[in-house]
């Protein structure tokens, strides 16, 4: 077997490619309740299409200059067209925004102007002691970590700039891979060998700070600090960001249909294929090439059918390939069969909430059990009925 | 929809993550194993000729129409074709000595699959060896029929564990372990074949199919149980090297010991469970009733593989 298919470093693989624009874009919406643009309106890249409430989720905004066609609370579709040439007597319509100066702002006014260029601050200024920038490239296969500290180097920075002036911590290390040459004024650097899973959270602040505890410390990763950098550079509206579609990095309109992306990047797809959004180990499949990128999509890969034999049903012949390679040191042959059985309290005494679900179980069982998959039912079940639990406890005490 | 102008969809599988993975399937796996198997086969045949094909042929035979039989029976679906019951079947020949009449090679190989596996749902359900369940079942039902020394009359090798049991350290004396490594020894047509079996054993270490933490524990508690026994008493008690390479002990090191169901899965429950199965061989060997009790330690050790699997490793993060 190839072992090398867990080597995270590619070297560098170029600079980004700039994607076609797309005929349209299907600008997801999470939550973003009022619609800044109504159905037919005539919208210009980097126009806000629409706001969320949470001060800390961030707005979006139009990438491709085109006309509404459809607003729904899921998405919001653009056709991709010229604006009409103005009528006689009246002033040429605008075609892009101002950008905003970043670099006077401070505190809770860099947070709105933040939010308002779309990005979501959650993940930027969680409440820690120690930041860690994980430049590693997050999953096999996934090639982008190289070059963006290589010919995306200025961006970066700004983004980490920005990012230590938001987050509350005192110290900030940039986690490389080993080899690395990358420097960083004012922040310390930590050198991870290139194998995943030391990509994850959790294997990366055990490796920098010796402690198996999240407590304190806050990842951040390379693509997040991309789009932050992307914006803090220009001033203007997030509306672009990288994603690796099977190895190519192609900066792409947030919004961009897989379909079209996919084309772009030459990939065929067949029927029975899988397309996955981010990586092969951690992401997730999708049924609809009309579905359009998110900010948070960094890669795009499609399985041909019968890359790898289909799931089975087979009950597990404790070979105990998963509990060698677990990197959480649990016993995910045990875990999995008593979330079979629904037995949620020997999940709990085997540790299931130590899972770091990396997938490396799913990889190696030869019986082709879906061992991750029963890893999360179990701990989403565990969820479940700790919530009934309060719900019950709160009753009593009214 | 006019204003999807993308060609149509393809239909695509949509599945849990993650999408990769290694290649490994048990047909393989088990595939591997009848690999492995294969120099002591060839040894088999050499020293034993067409009775041990007989005897071979025979197990396996009954072991996959078992199985399927178990299967249909059960209304499983058959999963003979994952070779396990082949492996199985072949595992329990090589404990058999040639000479063993046909019913007792087929009832033993059917109580080998129907109470050392399918009693127990399928694959993965059994905690003891399926092939030590089957000898045992044999040794105590027909000791004549499945004694080495009564059923081989008709032969030239000589049983090195009976001459050492009944006759003395004496009677061992003059034997070369050479001729016991190439199979120059009357024993179970396949389990007496050392140097074919631990060639076979080295290619499932480097495929990956069993971990060494079994096969060196047990080897190291054989060396120092048997060791010691040996420095008390030469003169009474074999060194470690002639239990080794006697009788079904190295069968046991690289492929009972090492069976996936039967056995720990944690790195300290294996070392603790093939140190714990080599001090019985060596107990066995020493003060038991029988001349080769390797398949009852096998039987024993089992026993303790669920205490073996509460050795675990303290998990990420915890307390």
């Amino acid at each position: 077997m190839n072992k090398n298919i867990f080597l995270l470093t590619h070297g560098d693989t170029g600079a980004f490619e700039t994607g076609s624009v797309p005929f349209e874009v299907r600008i997801p919406l999470d939550g973003h309740g009022k619609k800044a643009v109504k159905k037919k309106a005539e919208v210009y890249p980097g126009l806000l299409v629409a706001d969320h409430k949470n001060a800390k989720i961030g707005n979006m905004h139009s990438g491709i200059t085109g006309v509404v066609t459809e607003v729904t609370d899921t998405q919001l579709v653009i056709k991709a067209q010229e604006p009409a040439p103005p009528a006689e007597g009246e002033e040429p319509k605008p075609t892009s925004v101002e950008p905003v100066a970043l670099a006077s702002l401070a505190g809770d006014e860099l947070q709105v102007a933040l939010k308002g260029l779309g990005i979501d601050l959650r993940p930027l200024i969680r409440r820690c002691d120690l930041l860690i920038v994980n430049a590693l490239n997050p999953e096999p296969g996934i090639t982008y970590a190289e070059s963006m500290l290589t010919h995306a180097k200025s961006t970066i920075n700004a983004g980490l700039e920005i990012l230590k002036r938001l987050s509350p911590a005192s110290k900030t290390v940039v986690a490389l891979p080993t080899g690395s040459t990358a420097a960083f004024d004012g922040s310390d650097i930590a050198f991870i060998k290139p194998v995943y899973p030391n990509s994850l959270d959790e294997m990366l602040i055990a490796e920098i700070t010796g402690k198996e505890s999240m407590k304190g410390v806050n990842v951040v990763d390379l693509h997040l600090l991309y789009n932050l950098g992307s914006v803090v550079e220009s001033g203007m509206p997030l509306t672009h960001t990288v994603v690796c579609v099977e190895g190519k990095n192609i900066v792409a309109a947030i919004g961009t249909p897989i379909g079209a992306l996919l084309k772009d990047a030459s990939v065929e797809v067949a029927d029975g294929d899988t397309v996955i959004l981010g990586g092969p180990m951690r992401g997730e499949a999708t049924g609809n090439l009309n579905k359009g990128i998110t900010k948070d999509t960094n890669a795009l890969f499609v399985m041909p059918q019968g890359a790898s034999a289909p799931i089975s049903e087979h009950a597990c012949f404790s070979c105990s390939a998963c509990v060698q390679h677990c990197p959480s040191r649990i016993m995910p042959n045990m875990i999995s069969r008593y979330v079979e059985f629904n037995e949620l309290d020997f999940c709990r005494q085997e540790h299931i909430d130590a899972c770091m679900e990396c997938g490396l179980c799913t990889f190696y069982c030869p019986a082709r059990r879906p061992m991750l998959q029963y890893i999360r039912l179990g701990k989403h079940k565990i969820a479940l009925e700790e919530a009934q639990v309060t719900a019950c406890a709160l009753h009593v005490e009214e | 929809m006019a204003k999807q102008s993308l060609p149509a969809a393809p239909f695509l599988t949509v599945a849990s993550a993650p999408h990769l993975h290694c290649g490994a399937s048990i047909k393989g796996m088990m595939s591997t194993v009848l690999v492995a198997l294969f120099p002591a086969v060839v040894g088999a045949v050499y020293w034993y000729g067409m009775d041990a094909v007989r005897v071979m042929a025979l197990s396996v035979a009954t072991a996959v129409i078992v199985e399927a039989l178990c299967s249909k029976i059960m209304d499983r679906e058959i999963r003979v074709d994952d070779f396990h019951a082949v492996v199985t079947g072949l595992l329990f020949s090589f404990v058999l000595p040639a000479g063993a009449v046909w019913w007792v090679v087929v009832a033993g190989s059917a109580t080998t699959m129907v109470l050392g596996k399918m009693l127990w749902g399928n694959l993965g359900g059994a905690p003891i060896s399926a092939v030590a369940v089957g000898w045992a079942f044999c040794r105590v039902s027909w000791p004549l029929q499945i004694n080495i020394d009564a059923t081989m009359l008709n032969t030239t090798l000589v049983n090195p564990l009976t001459q050492f049991k009944y006759f003395g350290m004496e009677s061992i004396a003059d034997a070369s372990l050479y001729n016991y490594f190439i199979g120059d020894q009357l024993g179970a047509l396949g389990a007496v074949q050392v140097g074919a079996l631990l060639l076979g054993g080295l290619i499932l270490l480097s495929r990956g199919v069993i971990t060494w933490e079994v096969p060196v524990a047990t080897f190291v508690s054989i060396m120092v149980a048997g060791g010691i026994y040996h420095m008390m008493n030469p003169e009474v008690y074999a060194s470690p090297v002639f239990h080794l390479l006697t009788g079904t002990t190295m069968l046991a090191v690289f492929f009972l010991l090492t069976d996936f169901t039967s056995t720990p899965n944690t790195r300290g429950g294996k070392i603790l469970f093939g140190l714990m199965a080599g001090f019985l061989i060596i107990l066995m060997r020493t003060y038991g009733q029988y001349p080769d009790g390797v398949l009852f330690a096998v039987l024993l050790a089992n026993m303790i593989t669920p205490l073996c699997d509460m050795i675990k490793p303290k998990p990420f993060g915890a307390r």
